[in-house]
C-alpha cells in the first residue's frame, strides 16, 4: 500500500526530461519502506489483531442480523461521517507535514502536524460525545452483544488515536529542533514517516469501522 | 563452570518457563481451551474429582515453572539496566513488575492445587479457586503488562538506533505483544463470547502471543548475552 506522504522525499525529484534520472527515482520509491522498517511487525501485527475484530464483527452481523440491523438504527451516522472527515483530513495534515519537514520549512510543517494533533483531540470528543448519547439512552455493554462489540472494537481504536496524538506531540516537539531551510537528517525523516505510518493505520482502522458500524445495513 | 552461567541460562529461560508451564497448562491439565467460565460449580468439581492426579501435576509445575521465570527476569532486568546506564526508574520498574509477576505467576498455580486438594468439598469453593486461578492468570495483565511495555520502552526510546543493544525488531515485537494482551482486562466482565477467559481476545490471541514471544526469545536473548555478557 502506497501511504500518503511517506514515500520518497519530494525534494529528491529528478529535473523533468531526464528519463533515466526519473526512472530511478521511480525504482527508488518502490523500493523505499516508509518509517523503520521494524515498525512493520507492529503495524502488520495491530492490522492482524483488528483483521480478527472486523471478522467478528462480520460473523456475529451474519449471524443475529435483527440485533445488528437494531443496533445499526441506534447509530448516529453523523457523528460517524464527521470522525470519519475528520481523521481523514488529519491523515492529509500529517502528509503536508512531513512533506514541509522534508523542504526544511520546519515552522510550517510544525503547524500542520498541530493541526493534526488538534483533528485527533476533535475526533476523541466527539467520540466521547456519542459514547454519552448511548449510555444516556441506556445501552448496556454487558448485556447487549451489540454495544459490547461497538464500545470494545471502538474503545481500543480510541485507544490508537491517544497514543497517535501522544506521538504526534513528540514530533510537534521535534520539528523546533529542525534547521529552518535545511533538509532534515535521515533519522528525522525516518521518525516522522513512522509516526506517519501508524496514524494512516489509524485512520484506515476507522473507515473499515465506519463502514462495518455506520454503513452496513 | 564460568561466572556466565545463569546469564546464558537466563537467555534460554523464556522457552524453559514455556515448555514447563504450557506442557503443564496445555498437555497435562488440559486447558485447551480453559474450563468454561460459565460451566456449574457441580461439573468444575467433577472434573477435579476424575483427573485429580494430572490437574495437582499440574498445578504444581505451573508454581516451578517460576525457577525458569526468575532467571528471565533477572537478565532482562539486567539488560533494561545497560541500556538504561545506570539503576534507574526503568530498571527499578521493571524489576518490581517482575517481582509482582512471580507472586502472581506462584499464586495461579497454588490456587489450581487448592482446588485440587480436597475435591470432595462443596463444589462452589473449588469453583472459587478455579475462578481465582483463570482471573489471575488472564486477568493479571495489569501486574505482567509492564514486562512487554517497559522492555519496548527501553529498546525503542531509550536505547540508541546506532549499535542498539537489543534489536529494534524485538522492541517492536514487545510493543504489540502488549497491545495483544490488552483485550485480557475484559475477562473481568464477560462469561462468554470471544472477550470471556477462553474466548479469542481474552485467551487465544493472549497465549499465541506468550508461546510465540518465548519461543522467539532465545534468537534475541542468546547472542546479547554472548556480546554483552562475556
Amino acid at each position: 500500500m502506497n501511504l500518503p506522504g511517506t514515500g520518497a522525499p519530494a525534494c529528491a525529484a529528478p529535473r523533468m526530461g531526464d528519463a533515466a534520472r526519473e526512472v530511478q527515482a521511480r525504482g527508488a520509491r518502490a523500493s523505499h519502506v516508509p518509517g523503520e522498517a521494524e515498525l512493520w511487525i507492529l503495524i502488520l501485527g495491530d492490522m492482524i489483531v483488528f483483521g480478527l475484530f472486523f471478522a467478528i464483527w462480520g460473523w456475529n452481523h451474519a449471524t443475529q442480523p435483527e440485533l445488528f440491523a437494531w443496533g445499526g438504527a441506534q447509530m448516529n451516522r453523523a457523528l460517524g461521517l464527521a470522525n470519519t472527515l475528520v481523521l481523514i483530513t488529519s491523515s492529509a495534515a500529517v502528509a503536508s507535514g512531513l512533506n514541509l519537514a522534508r523542504l526544511g520549512r520546519s515552522h510550517e510543517a510544525r503547524l500542520s502536524y498541530a493541526a493534526a494533533a488538534a483533528l485527533g483531540c476533535t475526533f476523541v470528543v466527539l467520540k466521547a460525545i456519542e459514547y454519552g448519547q448511548h449510555i444516556a439512552a441506556g445501552a448496556d455493554a454487558l448485556g447487549n452483544s451489540y454495544f459490547m462489540y461497538y464500545f470494545v472494537f471502538t474503545g481500543i481504536h480510541l485507544l490508537h488515536v491517544v497514543v497517535g496524538i501522544t506521538a504526534l506531540l513528540f514530533v510537534m516537539q521535534g520539528c523546533r529542533r529542525l534547521q529552518p531551510g535545511a533538509p532534515p537528517a535521515e533519522g528525522d525523516v525516518v521518525f516522522l514517516e513512522s509516526v506517519g505510518v501508524f496514524w494512516h493505520l489509524v485512520d484506515l482502522l476507522w473507515i473499515v469501522l465506519f463502514f462495518l458500524i455506520y454503513l452496513v445495513r | 563452570m564460568n561466572n556466565r552461567f545463569l546469564e546464558r541460562a537466563g537467555a534460554w529461560s523464556a522457552l524453559a518457563y514455556i515448555i514447563v508451564f504450557g506442557g503443564a497448562w496445555f498437555n497435562i491439565a488440559g486447558f485447551l481451551p480453559p474450563i468454561s467460565p460459565t460451566e456449574s460449580a457441580v461439573a468444575v468439581a467433577e472434573q477435579f474429582r476424575e483427573r485429580n492426579f494430572p490437574l495437582m501435576l499440574a498445578s504444581l509445575l505451573m508454581m516451578c515453572s517460576n525457577w525458569a521465570l526468575l532467571l528471565f527476569a533477572a537478565l532482562l532486568t539486567l539488560i533494561i539496566r545497560k541500556i538504561e546506564g545506570c539503576v534507574g526508574m526503568l530498571t527499578l520498574m521493571m524489576g518490581f513488575t517482575f517481582a509482582t509477576f512471580l507472586v502472581l505467576n506462584f499464586y495461579m498455580g497454588l490456587s489450581f492445587a487448592l482446588a485440587a486438594f480436597r475435591p470432595d468439598r462443596a463444589p462452589e469453593l473449588i469453583q472459587f479457586a478455579t475462578d481465582s486461578a483463570f482471573l489471575q492468570v488472564l486477568g493479571g495483565i495489569p501486574m505482567f503488562v509492564g514486562v512487554w511495555s517497559l522492555a519496548a520502552y527501553a529498546i525503542l526510546v531509550v536505547s540508541p538506533r546506532e549499535n542498539p543493544i537489543m534489536p529494534r525488531w524485538f522492541g517492536y515485537l514487545n510493543l504489540w505483544a502488549a497491545i495483544s494482551l490488552l483485550p485480557e482486562l475484559l475477562v473481568f466482565f464477560f462469561k462468554t463470547g470471544p472477550f470471556a477467559w477462553d474466548g479469542l481476545l481474552g485467551f487465544w490471541i493472549p497465549a499465541a502471543a506468550t508461546v510465540g514471544y518465548c519461543f522467539v526469545s532465545p534468537l534475541v536473548f542468546v547472542p546479547v548475552v554472548r556480546k554483552h555478557f562475556p
